[in-house]
């Protein structure tokens, strides 16, 4: 065969040219896969509500109205009203607002805090690895509701400082998952492969080391944000973080605790009802995301 | 398979038949254990030189240090002491980034096809790789040298977009043939690249080892404990035992006429293609003991000849005949048929 022509190329060879190069979203869409559109189909369903149904609803979700304390469901309150008369129905499609907000912002920044110091942990075993791990070990030993509450007291009692506890509490949890994945994949024979290729070691970590190693973190984020929303409403009923006309599931739920005793259920259900089909969604879409990544699953 | 190991040599040149590709010099390599006392000596004192477009076997068992002394040589595992040159450059003491830059010009195959491809690289990635670090080809450029590398290993371009899971264990290992070839190499380590195929797919992955250097003459070391792959391939072979360099020589005048008693056991121990052949009864019992050092030959453990001035010192690698060195006392003093076990 003879050489092009300088500055022209053949016609293009007859093969199908692969999907090169393929980047995340991209192998993401192709990906889609039944779990990952539901757990993100009922995560768009809530923050559209949050906006959607407060705009339209007749009552206001800050609004107390004692003379309507203790309704059960009727087509005026669906949800019914609880002990001040704040109407269940908007302020539980209001809570997203919060909820997510702080659990994503929570999580997230601890999930990355977590990745980098892992990936750093398990590539230098020696100071890096040692020194991070007894600093998990301490932030783990430490009580959850003590170590908030000494943080809020330090800075003080706002959102901000309750989605530093979540990235916090989280971050531990990443920094293990991650650090144990690249240990074991860094002794990978593809590994060893990748550097007898030229690879740089910054490429190695990113292209090789860190997607190989990301799997049960992914799978993680999904738990920590069901128990991220959890601990918001711990923190909650302590005071700290959410105040209390702001609607915010947890501490809807933990207002309404009291009353089922005494027939009042409907107070604590609905929140309840929302706030498991929220842990749900960020689970099934940690799945799905986790399903679409895993090249062996498809 | 007619005698392919002989194929271009009349047309070398004399210099570059004198020219040497990879050398190495005095390669000690231990890797330590916790409590120090049982250190594993992969490599002690190896040395030999593989000249441009030549094919050098290194034969063992498991555990003689076979691999680790491939791996140094590509500075993929650092040395203790020793030198090493390849392509005229000193690999042992190499700055990381002259090193990495070095690498699109020596190249390695693995034993283990598919756990040497990143999962997550299909096969047209991970193929394109060495290109996207080493090259300035892209687009159209990268895709056509691609599809021309896959053509080279006789892969079917259909299975660019297949995952190495997706691929058998002889297309994976043509995968890191062609990943291997990517860059024009000029030196390639075959670290064992059959020993986990299908004995059906073995030759054809030696053939294609075979044509790929005579298009490009390429300079091979092929590490392997098979030693019908070493005939088909080498010119000359090492055989290697507890780290050390026990015998080197021609292929042909080595596995013929072995002067070694550690290489007469590794003949003996290959079985016969004849069923009715049965294998030459052994006289060297045990196994290797990655650990043990006496002080005298490292074969005396399991040497059926050895003799109390075994015991003393190492012998250090003797020529036997021109070209052919082993490292045994009785290398001089005796000829190799009234060595034979038996014979007595």
């Amino acid at each position: 065969m003879n050489p092009p022509p300088a500055g022209r190329h053949e016609a293009a060879p007859e093969f199908v040219l692969p999907r090169h190069s393929e980047g995340f979203a991209k192998r993401l869409r192709r990906n889609l896969n039944p779990p990952l559109l539901w757990g993100a189909f009922i995560i768009f369903v809530l923050a559209l509500g949050a906006y959607v149904v407060p705009a339209i609803w007749q009552f206001g979700a800050e609004i107390a109205n004692p003379r309507e304390a203790l309704l059960p469901p009727s087509v005026r309150h669906p949800f019914g009203t609880d002990r001040s008369g704040f109407d269940i129905f908007v302020r539980v499609f209001h809570a997203p607002r919060i909820d997510l907000t702080i659990v994503v912002l929570g999580v997230g920044l601890g999930a990355l805090i977590g990745i980098v110091l892992g990936v750093a942990a398990g590539f230098s075993r020696r100071f890096m690895g040692e020194f991070s791990m007894r600093l998990a070990d301490i932030v783990q030993a430490f009580p959850l509701l003590i170590l908030a509450i000494a943080l809020v007291s330090l800075g003080g009692n706002s959102l901000t400082n309750v989605v530093f506890v979540l990235a916090f509490v989280n971050a531990p949890v990443f920094l293990r998952l991650v650090r144990s994945r690249v240990l074991t994949v860094r002794e990978q024979r593809y590994i060893q492969a990748a550097v007898a290729l030229g690879n740089s070691t910054t490429r190695l970590v990113f292209r090789h080391v860190l997607p190989n190693s990301l799997g049960p973190a992914v799978v993680q984020f999904g738990v920590s944000m069901g128990y991220g929303i959890l601990t918001l409403a711990g923190l909650a009923y302590l005071g700290v973080g959410v105040q209390v006309p702001t609607p915010e599931w947890g501490s809807m739920i933990l207002g309404g605790a009291g009353y089922i005793t005494t027939g009042q259920w409907w107070i604590s259900i609905f929140p309840g009802i929302f706030l498991a089909s929220a842990v749900f969604a960020f689970n099934l879409l940690s799945e799905g995301i986790e399903q679409a990544r895993e090249v062996h699953l498809r | 398979m007619s005698d392919p190991r002989n194929h271009d040599a009349s047309q070398d040149t004399a210099a570059v038949d004198n020219a040497v590709a990879i050398a190495v010099e005095g390669l000690n390599k231990t890797f330590p254990t916790r409590r120090g006392v049982l250190d594993v000596v992969a490599a002690e004192d190896v040395g030999f030189t593989v000249p441009y477009g030549r094919t050098l076997g290194i034969v063992g068992e498991s555990g003689s240090g076979k691999s680790t002394v491939a791996r140094c040589i590509l500075g993929l595992t650092p040395v203790d002491s020793g030198r090493i040159e390849v392509l005229g450059r000193s690999i042992t003491d190499a700055p990381a980034k002259a090193l990495r830059s070095w690498r699109s010009e020596m190249q390695i195959v693995f034993q283990e096809p598919y756990e040497s491809l990143n999962p997550r690289y299909h096969v047209w990635e991970a193929v394109a790789e060495p290109l996207l670090l080493h090259t300035d080809l892209r687009g159209t450029d990268l895709a056509r040298r691609v599809h021309e590398l896959l053509e080279q290993v006789a892969l079917s371009p259909d299975l660019a977009g297949r995952y190495p899971h997706e691929l058998s264990g002889g297309q994976q290992q043509r995968v890191n043939i062609a990943r291997a070839l990517a860059t024009s190499p000029r030196v390639l380590i075959l670290d064992e690249p059959t020993a986990s195929l299908d004995v059906s797919v073995q030759e054809g992955v030696l053939r294609l080892l075979l044509r790929l250097q005579r298009e490009l003459n390429l300079t091979y070391v092929l590490i392997s404990h098979d030693l019908k792959a070493i005939r088909a391939v080498c010119e000359r072979v090492a055989v290697m035992y507890l780290g050390r360099l026990v015998e080197i020589g021609p292929t042909d005048e080595v596995l013929s006429n072995p002067k070694h008693p550690y290489t007469e056991f590794l003949i003996g121990a290959e079985l016969s293609v004849d069923p009715d052949v049965a294998p030459a009864a052994s006289v060297v019992r045990g196994e290797v003991s990655t650990t043990e050092r006496t002080g005298g030959c490292v074969f005396t453990g399991r040497c059926p000849l050895v003799t109390s001035a075994c015991h003393k010192a190492q012998p250090a690698l003797t020529e036997a005949t021109p070209g052919h060195d082993a490292a045994c006392i009785l290398v001089k003093s005796e000829s190799s048929a009234s060595r034979r076990p038996g014979a007595d």
